[in-house]
Order: structure tokens, then sequence, then C-alpha cells
């Protein structure tokens, strides 16, 4: 069958002994940078990019590859260990992974992560494989109209989301909304919110909005009550998920891997909506739901497989159409055209060796992370029983660090201190950070997507819901928020987060 | 490694500005070089960086350290390196926006010709006039044709107002005498899957660029925008054979250095980066990749940047823009 025959061409590029150990080094550097707070897969690619200039094609896009997962993983464990997501997809593994690990289970939170990850990169492998040329006509069948409607089901649900009072959710997802517009607008050019700093002519990098209001945040919150650091070093009850714990892990694996897949293969925020998704899917639905805000497994299972599932998946648009879903995808076609191959539909004819090879190199590594983690769960646990007078000026250097790297501007920096200081503020009022990034990375997305819907259609709204894609999205988005409004609803939801 | 690396720049970026007084032109270069690229790694004047870079290390027996500043398209790396030491260890790549950004924006920090000193012109990347299958004409001509029969229908994707692409467009219509519906994006990849999905018509974009999708078939190429056909795709004809003689638009690139650099290390960065350029390994990652290298003297260089500052500040005159 031509899927074997390709896979198997695949394999035999990627097992050779020097492919295996680029894919290895790829991995273990990913893991190793990615683990430091903030540094996310996007900086830490962008760093290693030189090292691979000098090896074979294939190699290069193996090594990097094995980079991206390895820091996807890593910026999951620094999520669960000390709460400080380096990326968009692992803030909602901080939301119950963080709280597993407060209470002595962050190595099984740890194992969940990893496990759910490979099962979800293992069918993502084969689903490439099965899909990838059908698959990318679907990314062409979304237009402007299209996407706007995606973010507006995305943001609604980033509000049913939100712990506590719905009128704060309300608020942040709209500061949200109003820093994620400062930059230059994409239609006109104009600065907007820019106040004449030329740092700011781009608007604010996710990454230090990220790394202030959880990280900084988070730990001059933890300075105020002197004691906290008994609570993060109770006692670690077994480094290995229970029976109990696979149990519950298998039904969110399998939803989030459905969610991640399917979110991933679109350009633009597939993999951070996925995790934000499957987390929502699994408050909703999961027979754990109670258990959610205080380290519910199946809150670690299901986002840990839906940002993989994605991330895996937006090789997709990549590969076949030559167009980035990600940052990191963008890098990664930068590096494809350093070795002399164009991205696009021309790869997968012209270089089936490359295309399959790269795809099953994937697989090989999602393995190598089990493997090479599972084994150091134990090591990351101890990270978090380091004293705080010496684990928190280390985390604080190497945000720093990371936030600098961005794009090598000590003004990010800076940057980063004041939303640290606005993380602490509101942490005080109750205010959940949450929304406020959704709303922070969805809303110029929107913007931009619904001014070029309106271009296109001359100025037409109808095109909003004469599409039926869109129709149906924006439909389902408004059934969610009649359900967030009505006060029954309302009330229970508040119950459950209570007793979570 | 990662840390290695920041604090190498780190103790580099202090041993440079421990470093006072300009160098003497003959014991140039005795300490590392810093070539100051304005965009994010990946695009074609990093890469462009990088390979000459690697060709200088060898050849000048300094260390090259490439330093990616990007933000405010371009201007806020222009900036840094227009305000840093005229000693030839600071340089800056820029690419054609260089020649634009005074007219897109109005309170530009630096001034493009009177803050630099020209050192050589790096490379040119033709675009290619690509529309969706759906469209029916095949030849220029045919389009112009085509886009006056229906004005309710042609747009264009662009990777951002004032960027080549859209420039070329405009420079299209005025010559044409046509009008089209401007619809920008971040960036040309993000324009793609609405040109091979029919919601925009046309775009104007790099070789490089949109080559893989012109030759999967996703896209229609007619015509290269230079004056000389492109090396990837030898069968198209220019746009000025074609239809419009005389239109000529590209993005190209070039090196600069800070005003005030002595003339014999201004000399002495072009043999390098000539050399650099000629080099067959470099050309051949170039072309592969739809770069035509370029090359030339310093004073070849500044009279290229007068006169495309002149031509697309018509342009933009003409079609309306002011400064923001």
């Amino acid at each position: 069958m031509d899927i074997l025959s390709n896979l198997w061409l695949g394999l035999s590029v990627a097992a050779t002994p020097l492919n295996l150990w680029w894919c290895l080094v790829g991995c273990f550097l990913g893991t190793a940078i990615g683990v430091l707070p903030g540094l996310g897969p996007a900086a830490t690619i962008a760093m290693l990019l030189p090292a691979t200039f000098g090896l074979p094609p294939v190699s290069s896009l193996i090594m990097l590859a094995g980079i991206f997962y390895g820091a996807q993983y890593g910026g999951s464990t620094t999520a669960i260990l000390v709460n400080l997501p380096g990326e968009t997809s692992s803030v909602v593994t901080a939301l119950e992974g963080h709280r597993m690990a407060r209470r002595g289970k962050a190595g099984r939170a740890l194992a969940v992560a990893a496990i759910a990850s490979f099962f979800a990169g293992t069918v993502c492998t084969f689903l490439i494989a099965l899909f990838a040329p059908p698959l990318a006509e679907v990314a062409i069948k979304f237009g402007p109209a299209e996407y706007f409607s995606l973010m507006v089901l995305g943001l609604v649900a980033s509000i049913v989301l939100a712990h506590g009072s719905i009128l704060h959710a309300f608020g942040m997802v709209f500061l949200g909304l109003l820093l994620g517009l400062v930059g230059t607008d994409v239609n006109s050019g104009t600065q907007r919110f820019s106040f004449g700093i030329s740092e700011l002519a781009d608007g604010i990098n996710f990454v230090i909005v990220a790394m202030g209001m959880f990280g900084i945040g988070e730990i001059i919150a933890n300075l105020e009550s002197g004691d906290t650091r008994d609570v993060m070093v109770k006692k670690v009850t077994g480094l290995w998920p229970t029976r109990e714990d696979f149990r519950r892990m298998i039904a969110p694996t399998l939803r989030g891997t459905a969610l991640g897949s399917i979110l991933g293969i679109l350009p633009g925020g597939g993999a951070a909506l996925a995790s934000f998704g499957a987390y929502a899917l699994e408050k909703k639905i999961s027979k754990y739901r109670h258990e959610f805000g205080t380290g519910a497994v199946e809150g670690v299972a299901a986002p840990e497989s839906a940002n993989n599932a994605g991330a895996q998946m937006s090789f997709i648009p990549m590969l076949t159409l030559g167009i980035p879903a990600n940052p990191v995808m963008a890098l990664m076609i930068g590096a494809m055209v350093i070795q002399g191959i164009q991205p696009g539909p021309s790869v997968l004819t012209d270089q089936p060796a490359l295309f399959w090879g790269v795809i099953a190199s994937m697989w090989i590594g999602n393995l190598m992370l089990v493997v090479l983690n599972l084994p150091l769960i134990g090591i990351w646990v101890k990270m978090i029983s380091v004293p705080y007078h010496l684990l928190y000026p280390m985390i604080l250097v190497f945000c720093a660090i990371g936030v600098y790297s961005l794009s090598n501007a000590a003004f990010d920096v800076y940057l980063m201190v004041l939303f640290g200081g606005l993380g602490y503020v509101f942490k005080k009022l109750d205010c959940e950070p949450a929304p406020m990034l959704l709303g922070f990375i969805l809303g110029p997305m929107m913007e931009e997507f619904l001014r070029r819907a309106l271009l296109l259609s001359k100025g037409d709204p109808g095109v909003l819901v004469t599409q039926p894609i869109s129709a149906v999205l924006l439909v389902l988005a408004f059934c969610l928020l009649l359900l967030v409004l009505v006060p029954s609803f309302g009330r229970t939801r508040e119950q459950a987060f209570e007793e979570g | 490694m990662k840390l290695k690396m920041l604090l190498s720049t780190a103790l580099l970026a202090c041993a440079l500005s421990l470093a006072g007084t300009p160098a003497p032109a003959q014991t140039y270069p005795s300490k590392p070089i810093k070539i100051i690229v304005p965009v994010t790694p990946g695009g074609a004047i990093d890469i462009i960086a990088r390979l000459v870079g690697e060709k200088m290390r060898i050849s000048l027996g300094v260390p090259v350290v490439i330093e990616n500043k990007p933000g405010a398209s371009n201007n806020l790396g222009a900036d840094i390196a227009a305000k840093s030491a005229p000693d030839g260890y600071t340089i800056l790549i820029v690419a054609s926006s260089h020649a634009t950004s005074k007219f897109v924006y109005k309170d530009l920090s630096y001034d493009p010709v009177k803050d630099f000193e020209p050192i050589v012109y790096t490379h040119v990347v033709p675009l290619l006039l690509a529309v969706n299958p759906g469209v029916p004409a095949k030849t220029v001509p045919e389009l112009i044709a085509w886009i006056k029969a229906n004005p309710g229908q042609a747009s264009y994707g662009s990777s951002g107002p004032g960027g080549s692409l859209h420039m070329a467009a405009e420079l299209f219509m005025s010559m044409s005498g046509t009008k089209m519906l401007h619809v920008p994006y971040k960036g040309s990849a993000a324009a793609h899957p609405d040109l091979i999905g029919g919601r925009t018509k046309m775009i104007f974009d790099t070789v490089s660029a949109i080559q893989g999708h012109v030759k999967s078939g996703a896209v229609r190429g007619l015509a290269v925008t230079t004056l000389t056909r492109s090396s990837v795709f030898p069968g198209l004809p220019t746009i000025s054979e074609a239809a419009l003689p005389g239109y000529d638009a590209s993005t190209w690139g070039g090196m600069l250095a800070p005003a005030g650099t002595p003339k014999e290390i201004v000399a002495k960065l072009n043999t390098v980066i000539n050399a650099a350029l000629k080099d067959e390994d470099v050309r051949a990652k170039l072309i592969a990749s739809g770069i035509e290298v370029q090359g030339g003297t310093p004073e070849q260089f500044d009279s290229f940047i007068k006169s495309e500052i002149e031509k697309w500040g018509k342009v933009m005159k003409d079609a309306g823009i002011e400064p923001e």
C-alpha cells in the first residue's frame, strides 16, 4: 500500500545512525533549554539554527524537529513544576499540572504529560502520513471570515474556562484585546498605542506578557508569604502514575488528540487554541470535573495531548503548502531555504525521501523524548525542592535571558518586569491571567481577519453568515455564550469552581 | 550552549563599547565584526548576512557576529546601526524598504542617506506576477484587459502597506492605468492561502517565496518584475518586455556602514564582500532560493539607493500614500 511504502521510505531515511544521532541531539538540547523557564521552542530553535547549517538537509530538519519537540516538552515541565509556561500552549498545562505539583504529585504530572504527548505524537505521525496531501486542502478552504468566526469561538470558550467571576473574566479578555492592539495596523501601517517608542512598533511579544504575568507575578506573590515553600516541597508521593491515573487519562488523551489534530492543521495559533479547547472540554464533560482546580490528571493529559497533536499537525501546512502555522514553522521554512529546499507542494513530489524522512523522525523523536525524560523526571522534580532564595534568582535570570533573546532588546526585559508587577496586582484582585492572554493573542488576529473579510466582501458583513463554515462556528460561539449567561448555569459553574 | 553564546555576545558588546576611538585602517580588523540584521532569522537578508558573514570570517580572520535586531519594519535595527561607532566593526544589511521607509514613517529617527556609508549592493530578488488559475488571463496584456473589464473583482495581496510587494503593484497600476483592491497581510506567506483559494486574484511576490506554488500549478506565473528574466523561470517574460516598457520593481539588499566610517575600511569591506558574493558555494545557495547576486563599488550602490528613493517617492506620492 502507498502509505506503508511511504512510511517505510521515511523510516529508512530517519533510522540511519547519523539521523538517529541528530534526532537525539535535537531532543536533548531542546529539552535542556526548553526546561529553563521562559525559553520556548521558537527562542530555542532560533538560537540553535546556525548549528544545523553544516548538516545535510534531512539531518538538519530532523534535528530542528527534535529541538522543537524537546523544547515543547521542556516547556510543559517548567509549567508544571514552577508555573512558568514558556509558550501559549503550556499555559493550560500549568493550570492543573502545577496544582498537582503543589500537592506532591509533580512526578505523576510530568509522566502523564510525557505519555499523553507521546500517544498524541504517535497518532499524528500516522494521520500526517495518511492525510497530509488531502488535508492541505482544508487549510485553503479557511478564508478570513472562517478564521474570524473560529477566533470568536475561542474567545467565548476562554470566558467559560476562567475561574471565578464572569465579570473579571470579561474584563481580563478585554484588557488582553487592548494590549493586543499595540503595534502597527496591518491595513494602513499606522502605529497604534506605541507612543513613539519604536520597540513597541511591532506590538508586544506574547512571551513577555506570559512570563511577566505568570512567572514574575507568581514569584512576587510567593515572596509575600514566607512559608509557601513548605507547600512546594510537600512529600512527593510516587514518581510514576498510578493505575488509577492511567485509567483516568485514557479518554481525555483521546479527546485531546482528536481536538489537537483538527485545530493544528489551521495556520495561526492552532496548538494554543487546541490546548485551551481541550481543557475547557474536559472541564465540561469529565467525570472528575469537580477535581479541576485542585490538580486533576485529566487537566494535564487533555491539553498536553492536544498541544502535541496540534504542534505536530502544524507541520502539514508547512511541508505541503509552505505556509507557516506559527513562528516555529516560519523558522523551519527559513532553515529549509538555507538548505536550498523550497518549502511548498513541490517538496512532497520532488523530495519524497526528505518529506517522509522528516515525518518518520517525528515518531522517533517522540519516542526518544519519553525514553529521555521518564528517567530524568526525578531530577526535574528535585528542582522544586531547591530553596527559594536560590531558585528564584535563577528563574529571574533565565527569564531575563529568554526575553532578551527574543529580539536582543533590553526594552523587552523592562516590559516583562512591568507585566510582572501587573501580574501580582491581578493575583491580589483575583483576576485570572489566562483569559487575558487569550484575548491578547486572538484579538489582533480577529481584527486582522475581520477587516480582511470585510475588505474582500466590499464592506458586506453578511459574508460571516453566508459562508457555511463560518456560520456554524458563530452559532457554536453564540450557544456557548448563552450557556454562560443563563443564571442557573452560572450558578453551577461557580459551584464547580468553589468545589475545585 | 545558548548561555555560552549569550555570554560571548554580552562580552563582545562590552568590548565594543569600551573601544572608543576608531581603529586605524591598517590594522583593521583586529576584533570581531558585527552585522546587524534588522529582521528575524530566516528571511532573505538574514540568509545573505550569514552566508557572507561566514566567508568574511575566513578571509578577514576575525569572528563575524550576526545580530538580529528586528522591529518597526526594519527601522529599529537601522537606527541602532546609524548610531553605532563608525569604525567598521558594526555594519548593517538593509532591504529595499530602506529606500521607502521615509515615505511611510513620518518620524524616522535616522536619515537613510546621510547617516550611512554604502558598502556594497549585495543582491536583488525579482518579483513574480502570479495570478489565481481562475483568472482567465495567460499573458500580461490579457491581464490588464481583464482588470479593466472586471474592476470590481480585481484584488491583490501584499506583505503589508509600503512594502516592495505593494509598491510593485502600485507601479503596475499607475503604468497600466488600472485600479485594484489592495489586501495587505503580515508577510507574503500569509497572503498565499487566500490567493490559492481564489479569494484574492493576484500577487507580486518574490520568486523565492512563490516559486513552489508556481511550479505546483497552485498559481499561474505571468511575468517577472525586473528588467532581466529570472534564472529560476527563464521561460517567463519580464513585465517590461510583455506590456509596460521600462517597468522595473524588485526587492533588493545591500550592506551599509555608519556615516563617517573611514573610506579605506569601507573599501576593504567592499573587496571582501564582493569576493564572498563571487564564491561558487554562496552563489549556488542564493540562486537556488531565487536570489540574484549583485556586487559592485560603494559609489554604484550609493547612486542606486538615491535613484530608488527618488523613484519610489514619486510612485508613493502618485498613489496618495502619506507618511504616518
